[in-house]
């Protein structure tokens, strides 16, 4: 291997590792269940690798990297069984196209929420830890703070969307810059 | 809207209904709006999730722990095809798949194991054995004890179920359940929860993260606590014998009690045994010293006191008294044998004989409070004071320094029982009283 693919599969490395979670959550959205969606992520990763070679340094790394994410849902999405909850096809290509990033900036993602939950009030953003940190679940955040598993739920779903905007909001302007 | 948050809930529990996931392909289907409100809840859901550190545990599969040696018979490793395909594809590039939190690179951490008790764990097809030598970036251990040595030189132990991220072989995270690390010489050695850090500064330390928060207790040496939400009072900085609740939503409490077991790792904040709690009188916010409980603990040479090496033994080659042995052991402070006002508080579990082992004459509550003498003795093997050095021995008789006497009190109906200090004036105890309880058992 001469420098310069040194340097090409360093790149690579680099930018597949800082799209992980972004990749994991747009298959979260594809395939609702978390369990799947790690498999199909697990299959993205090892698709993208024997594909490493023509991909084009010159084009944006991610919608590139995003369009076998989806190849990969889609094929998992034909092997289901009807007994597991599966998008019809409308709905899935719905989804496939809306949930894509918009622009470059999806790997900055996971650092924009953390300043995004800097800015929560600090219950809230207790709430939050709790829930993904702790791994508390609804049900017993519900118990220990005497209120009703619904109550935290529209909480907890009323945060996600302040983070959400925040997340957009945070990413739009620099939508080229990354 | 409501509909939609109930639902997604249940989905990111892995409990909904078919009926509800029924309900949620159709009002997907219905339209944009609500196909962009999921979107985004579930990205920022999943987001989170990985953040948190919650992926790695399912999506690592259990091969990523890797059992690079062990005795003879050596076990099989089981690798599914899809996972040797790709380790196959991967070879050169490995440590990919395996990159978290914030992108960066984490290596898999050696272990070498030392210890175990039924330890099983999430990452090993096969349970650990003493000898094995593990690479990992997780240990999630389902129950039992694990005890290892990592590759600094710190023993890192931990009682299921416990999920724990090794960093390196300087820094470890933990998600949820307990650790004990016994430093060594790596100074610096530093556990994290979610909004502690605790810096090893020469020290055995126990960190137990919950969802409610973070106990940290040092049984040995001290540690330094990083917390960007403790209030500006609270403790910096925890020596032997102190221990801290540090709440989820930014309060520190002292813990009045700890419970210990025959292991290290067994420790949990609280009483033990038939003892249910107790407190005493002198406690402030900042008296960070905890009580030790330890259920079935009096045997010989256990430790007596929190604060000092001192060793409970018979007082000769016969041993302890039978009614003794195995009972629930209170370790008291040593420091408060010059103490006049202290009040100590026991609620009891259940119908008990509560002992006491007192040194020279009794102050006159013990009588008053109903304890009568036993007519047996126990003996106290010093270690080092601040004013003497002296070593503990090994076994009944050997190297007793004091006898106590041992008076108890049968207590039929549990409620609170109050001990008086250990002196009454000028002169008396020069050791604490120590504490023991056995539950009484009624025909």
């Amino acid at each position: 291997m001469n420098p310069g693919e040194t340097d090409s599969t360093a790149l690579f490395v680099q930018r597949l590792t800082s799209l992980q979670s972004r990749l994991y959550a747009y298959l979260c959205i594809l395939l609702v269940r978390a369990e799947d969606a790690r498999d199909v992520l697990q299959e993205t990763n090892v698709i993208l690798w024997k594909k490493a070679g023509e991909y084009d340094e010159t084009r944006p790394f991610e919608p590139w990297a995003f369009q076998f994410a989806r190849w990969q849902a889609m094929a998992w999405r034909k092997r289901q069984s009807r007994d597991r909850l599966v998008f019809d096809e409308t709905t899935f290509e719905s989804l496939a196209s809306e949930c894509e990033p918009e622009g470059a900036g999806a790997e900055h993602e996971l650092r924009v929420l953390e300043e995004c939950l800097a800015k929560l009030p600090s219950a809230q953003r207790a709430l939050v830890e709790r829930r993904y940190t702790g791994g508390e679940t609804v049900q017993s955040i519900a118990e220990n703070e005497r209120k009703a598993p619904n109550a935290v739920a529209a909480l907890l779903y009323r945060v996600r969307k302040l983070l959400a905007q925040c997340v957009h909001s945070a990413l739009l302007p620099k939508g080229g810059a990354a | 809207m409501s509909d939609l948050a109930e639902i997604l809930e249940r989905v990111f529990a892995r409990d909904a209904s078919a009926e509800e996931e029924g309900k949620l392909t159709v009002m997907l289907a219905a339209g944009s709006a609500e196909r962009r409100e999921y979107g985004q809840q579930m990205k920022i859901h999943a987001l989170l999730e990985w953040r948190g550190g919650r992926v790695a545990e399912s999506t690592e599969p259990p091969e990523t722990i890797r059992i690079v040696a062990f005795p003879a018979p050596a076990r099989k490793l089981r690798i599914p095809w899809a996972i040797a395909a790709m380790l196959a594809t991967m070879a050169l590039f490995a440590p990919l798949l395996w990159l978290r939190h914030h992108g960066s690179e984490r290596q898999a951490v050696a272990l070498e194991v030392l210890f175990t008790d039924r330890a099983s764990l999430v990452e090993a097809a096969a349970q650990p054995r003493a000898g094995d030598r593990l690479q990992t970036r997780r240990l999630s251990l389902r129950e039992g004890i694990l005890r290892a040595r990592l590759g600094s030189g710190a023993i890192l132990g931990a009682e299921g179920p416990a999920q724990i991220e090794l960093l390196s072989d300087m820094r470890v995270r933990v998600l949820s359940g307990r650790v004990t690390v016994e430093a060594g010489a790596a100074h610096g050695f530093t556990v994290e929860t979610a909004r502690t850090r605790i810096v090893d500064l020469g020290t055995r330390f126990g960190v137990d993260a919950a969802a409610a928060g973070t106990d940290v207790v040092v049984f040995e040496g001290a540690v330094e606590l990083h917390d960007p939400q403790l209030p500006a009072a609270a403790p910096q900085r925890l020596v032997e014998g102190e221990g801290v609740h540090l709440a989820s939503n930014g309060g520190a409490q002292p813990l009045m009690t700890i419970a210990t077991g025959v292991e290290r790792e067994q420790w949990s904040a609280g009483a033990g045994g038939v003892i249910r709690s107790l407190r005493d009188n002198r406690r402030h916010p900042e008296a960070l010293k905890y009580y030790q409980v330890v259920p079935a603990g009096l045997k010989e040479d256990t430790r007596a006191y929190v604060d000092r090496e001192h060793q409970w033994n018979g007082v000769d080659a016969k041993g302890l008294p039978a009614f003794l042995q195995g009972a629930d052991l209170v370790r008291t402070f040593n420091d408060d044998k010059r103490e006049t006002e202290l009040e100590i508080t026991i609620e009891l579990e259940a119908p008990a004989v509560l002992y006491l082992f007192l040194d020279k004459k009794p102050p006159e509550w013990v009588a008053q409070a109903g304890f009568v003498n036993t007519g047996e003795w126990i003996g106290l093997d010093e270690g080092p004071s601040s004013n003497r050095a002296a070593a503990t021995d090994v076994g009944p008789g050997a190297s007793i320094d004091r006898v106590l006497s041992v008076w108890k009190l049968e207590v039929r109906q549990p409620g609170p029982i109050k001990l008086g200090p250990p002196r009454a004036g000028a002169t008396g105890a020069k050791a604490m009283y120590g504490i023991a309880a056995r539950k009484l058992e009624l025909l």
